[in-house]
């Protein structure tokens, strides 16, 4: 399991809601540079996953390491200071300021840092020009259409210059046409030597996009290997097409 | 320090477009304020207007908290009350210098910041709705019954001393507090930290998510708020040279939000617009005096359902129409 | 000794279940609305005044006047949700300034109606009751007797009525109850209503036994906050067992230690525990 494993390193981890266990005992890790897919059917503890790596919830037992540091106790800006961004599923856009104030945000947070010398607002512009939506970024963000509403996420996580990438559905309710354009952004981000990790719920986006996938269900890590591996494998069926359709939070 | 007032700089240059109509009303303002007492020597009228300078300080300090950062603050009177009385018992009963005195009345305010943003870091909505609004509830029954062998209740804490003696000097320094104060938190609240407080108000965990140390700022907006709040009920205290249960209560609580929800909530300029005009038009007409508590609140109530942005909202309303053909300016 | 600490007890437990039953209006509004409505105070001191004005001013039958007062405060909060609170809602910020605000408006508008004066109500039952060597007034008795039968009629209809299956789908979820064909929006406005009428039964419980002022309504409000937070949210045992807790603190602390400090302590135990414990009362994790 631990392949070059000193970047993300996730160990033991698991989260119990009022007796449910979200996250059961989960262990892997994810090697600087790689694209890491995680699916699961709803409720599997994909969310509450990403919750617990970028720490907005605090592990019930476990830990968590980054580029050698065990960062399982850090504050969710402590992380992202590390160069952890994420996204959320139900899209959080600061929606009463312009697209370009949003994306500045995160990036005045990053030039504090030290981390981009630039002026926050050229960086910004590169940024949001990286996902296409530079014509945008005079539009107050509550007036984005969804499919825009997605890469402005993206362009908010990228301006905290990270060196790990969250990605939580960022497929959902897009159209077949957005879905290409954000697959093609979302590959040029990794190519740019950003370690990505992506929830999906629509398996074709992800397993073209995904070097390895981990198959969560329940909780537990049910398969973990190439896209290939993962769709001969008898449980991950048996977990899509067996049981679909299990009704707890979504997760 | 160079580094806050650069950034100061460029977000100023942003909103620009049009710099000199930006200086023009506030110098007209402050024109206009210089000359009143000359023109208009009346003493009535300059003691509202330093009633509503106090004022303007007051709604603004509301509005950094929660027009900025969104964290609802229903008992604001709380930091107004406590250093007034903080003033006037220390000065009074203690015989402190008055400017020892003052400064002990901000540092309370500054404490009792301290005392409510800790526990409100951790809550959210309408918890810290309640929690602020039982501490100035506390503080209301303190100062109504409980301690009022302190207080003096109804009767209050009378024989504060004053900084200058007479109306016009008073005018003149309220003015300048008042000017100094709104001129600070406009400046704060346009600057990086004003955005970074708007991104905690539209949204706490994507600004999380966007590296920012949300506790730090929120407890940041709250010891402003406090803090503010107290120079304006310290300066009261010494001009009033009275002190009663009247500052600490839930009428000048809501109050605070009349005048931010008037002018328009989260633009410092505006709750100090609202401040200015509801505090003239009610020490103005004495036979409004009994119904200002129902004016106030009906206005709150049909702000809130009609013009949520109050009167800044319009200004705005009216730019965007001309911008229409000229395109976006800014950055 | 021991009797007196009995009879204050007892007669904190009477207390404490009408503050349980106010506290329960405000249970409801949050659970099914999800709203936090600072005019519920208002809602008490409009209960305590509409008996006042009938059955002191014109003289009617108490129960009568209890009854009227109930079914016009309910038409009042059905009007006050259609009118205000609804188109703004989901506007948490705006809601909750709002419904401050509107609380004034009521209490100015009762300060001019029925001045600004202290008003009573005569109890309408006389004589004591003795418990295990201590009294208590048969007028308290009754009205806790009464509050007790509301509370449970109140968990009665919320099991078993159509009404009160729809107002619990609803506080589960808004949206789930919506495809199954509830009227959501109707359920909110009624239950709305129904918390308004828990104020206002309270009050009119109480009025015989407290004075009428029109700013009566902040403390049970406030009382109301602590004891939905003490409580546990949506938990109707939690609240009435709070709010006996609460009833007898109160008395205990108002004989022991003074009056004038009784209405403080339990703010400053509300503001203690909120401080140490503040996710444990809303246990919201994800």
């Amino acid at each position: 399991m631990s392949r070059s494993g000193e970047f993300l390193e996730v160990i033991n981890l698991s989260k119990h809601f009022k007796g449910l266990r979200a996250v059961d005992d989960v262990t892997f890790s994810v090697g600087n540079g790689e694209f890491l897919g995680i699916i699961g059917p709803n409720g599997a503890g994909k969310t509450t996953l990403f919750n617990l790596i970028t720490g907005f919830l605090k592990p019930t037992s476990g830990e968590i390491h980054f580029v050698g540091r065990d960062i399982t106790g850090m504050k969710p800006h402590e992380r992202v200071k590390l160069g952890i961004a994420r996204t959320f599923q139900v899209t959080k856009p600061f929606k009463k300021l312009t697209v370009m104030e949003n994306v500045i945000i995160a990036a005045l947070i990053a030039r504090k840092q030290g981390k981009i010398k630039e002026d926050e607002k050229n960086f910004a512009a590169e940024v949001l020009e990286k996902v296409g939506l530079l014509h945008r970024k005079d539009m107050a963000a509550e007036n984005l259409p969804h499919g825009e509403v997605k890469k402005l996420e993206i362009a908010r996580a990228l301006a905290t210059k990270p060196e790990l990438l969250l990605l939580d559905e960022p497929f959902s309710g897009l159209t077949g046409e957005e879905v290409a354009s954000l697959q093609e952004v979302i590959k040029s981000i990794h190519e740019d030597g950003i370690t990505v990790i992506l929830i999906e719920h629509v398996l074709k986006a992800c397993m073209a996009l995904s070097e390895r996938i981990i198959v969560l269900n329940y909780g537990k890590i049910i398969a973990d290997g190439t896209p290939e591996e993962v769709c001969m494998d008898k449980q991950v069926i048996e977990a899509y097409l067996g049981r679909r359709g299990l009704e707890f939070a979504s997760g | 320090m160079r580094g806050m007032r650069q950034g100061m700089g460029q977000v100023g240059q942003g909103m620009g477009l049009m710099q000199p109509k930006k200086f023009a009303v506030p110098l007209v303002f402050v024109a206009i304020a210089t000359i009143i007492p000359f023109i208009a020597p009346s003493v009535y009228l300059l003691h509202v207007l330093i009633l509503a300078h106090i004022f303007v300080i007051y709604a603004a300090s509301w509005d950094i908290l929660t027009g900025y950062t969104g964290q609802l603050n229903l008992g604001h009177a709380m930091f107004f009350g406590l250093s007034a009385y903080v003033v006037a018992i220390t000065n009074t009963m203690l015989k402190t210098p008055l400017f020892l005195s003052v400064l002990m009345g901000v540092a309370s305010a500054f404490i009792l910041s301290v005392a409510v943003g800790l526990p409100c870091l951790r809550l959210r909505g309408p918890y810290l709705a309640i929690t602020t609004f039982s501490f100035s509830w506390v503080l209301f029954l303190l100062a109504s019954s409980a301690m009022i062998w302190l207080s003096g209740g109804e009767e209050g804490v009378r024989g504060v001393k004053t900084f200058i003696v007479g109306t016009i000097p008073n005018y003149y320094l309220s003015l300048v507090l008042m000017l100094i104060s709104v001129y600070i938190l406009y400046r704060i609240a346009s600057s990086e930290t004003g955005l970074i407080l708007k991104a905690i108000k539209e949204d706490e965990d994507a600004a999380m998510a966007c590296g920012i140390d949300t506790t730090r700022y929120k407890l940041l907006a709250f010891l402003m708020s406090g803090t503010f709040a107290g120079i304006a009920g310290a300066f009261y205290a010494q001009y009033m040279r009275i002190v009663t249960v009247d500052v600490v209560t839930l009428e000048l609580s809501a109050s605070a939000i009349a005048f931010s929800l008037v002018g328009g909530i989260g633009t410092i300029i505006g709750p100090a617009m609202g401040a200015y005009i509801l505090t003239i038009l009610f020490e103005g007409f004495a036979w409004l005096a009994d119904y200002r508590v129902l004016i106030y609140n009906l206005i709150i109530v049909s702000f809130v359902l009609f013009l949520p942005g109050g009167l800044m909202s319009l200004r705005d309303l009216l730019r965007r129409r001309e911008e229409e053909g000229g395109g976006v300016g800014g950055a | 000794m021991i009797e007196t600490l009995l009879n204050l007890i007892v007669s904190g437990i009477l207390i404490g279940g009408l503050y349980a039953l106010a506290a329960l209006g405000l249970t409801i509004v949050l659970g099914v609305m999800r709203i936090i409505n600072v005019s519920h105070g208002a809602f008490y001191t409009l209960g305590a005044y509409f008996t006042f004005l009938f059955s002191v001013m014109l003289g009617m039958n108490y129960i009568a006047a209890f009854l009227l007062s109930v079914v016009i405060v309910f038409a009042v909060g059905v009007i006050y949700e259609r009118a205000l609170i609804k188109p703004i809602r989901k506007e948490e910020l705006n809601v909750l300034i709002l419904t401050f605000a509107a609380a004034f408006v009521i209490e100015e508008i009762v300060k001019f109606t029925f001045g600004p004066r202290y008003r009573n109500i005569p109890p309408y039952l006389s004589g004591t009751v003795t418990f295990f060597g201590g009294s208590v007034d048969v007028q308290r008795v009754f009205s806790f007797v009464i509050a007790i039968a509301i509370v449970t009629l109140l968990i009665l209809a919320l099991r078993f009525t159509k009404v009160g299956k729809a107002m619990r789908m609803v506080a589960e979820d808004e949206e789930v109850a919506g495809l199954l064909g509830i009227n959501v929006e109707r359920i909110q406005m009624v239950s709305f209503g129904f918390g308004a009428v828990l104020a206002a039964a309270a009050a009119a419980l109480l009025s015989p036994i407290y004075l009428l002022y029109p700013a009566m309504g902040w403390d049970p409000l406030l009382k109301a906050f602590a004891i939905v937070i003490f409580g546990g949210m949506g938990s109707i045992t939690g609240t009435v067992l709070t709010g006996i807790i609460f009833g007898v603190a109160e008395v205990l602390t108002g004989y022991y230690i003074s009056p004038t400090w009784k209405t403080v302590v339990p703010f400053i135990l509300l503001i203690l525990i909120i401080s140490v414990k503040p996710t444990g009362l809303f246990g919201e994790e994800e």
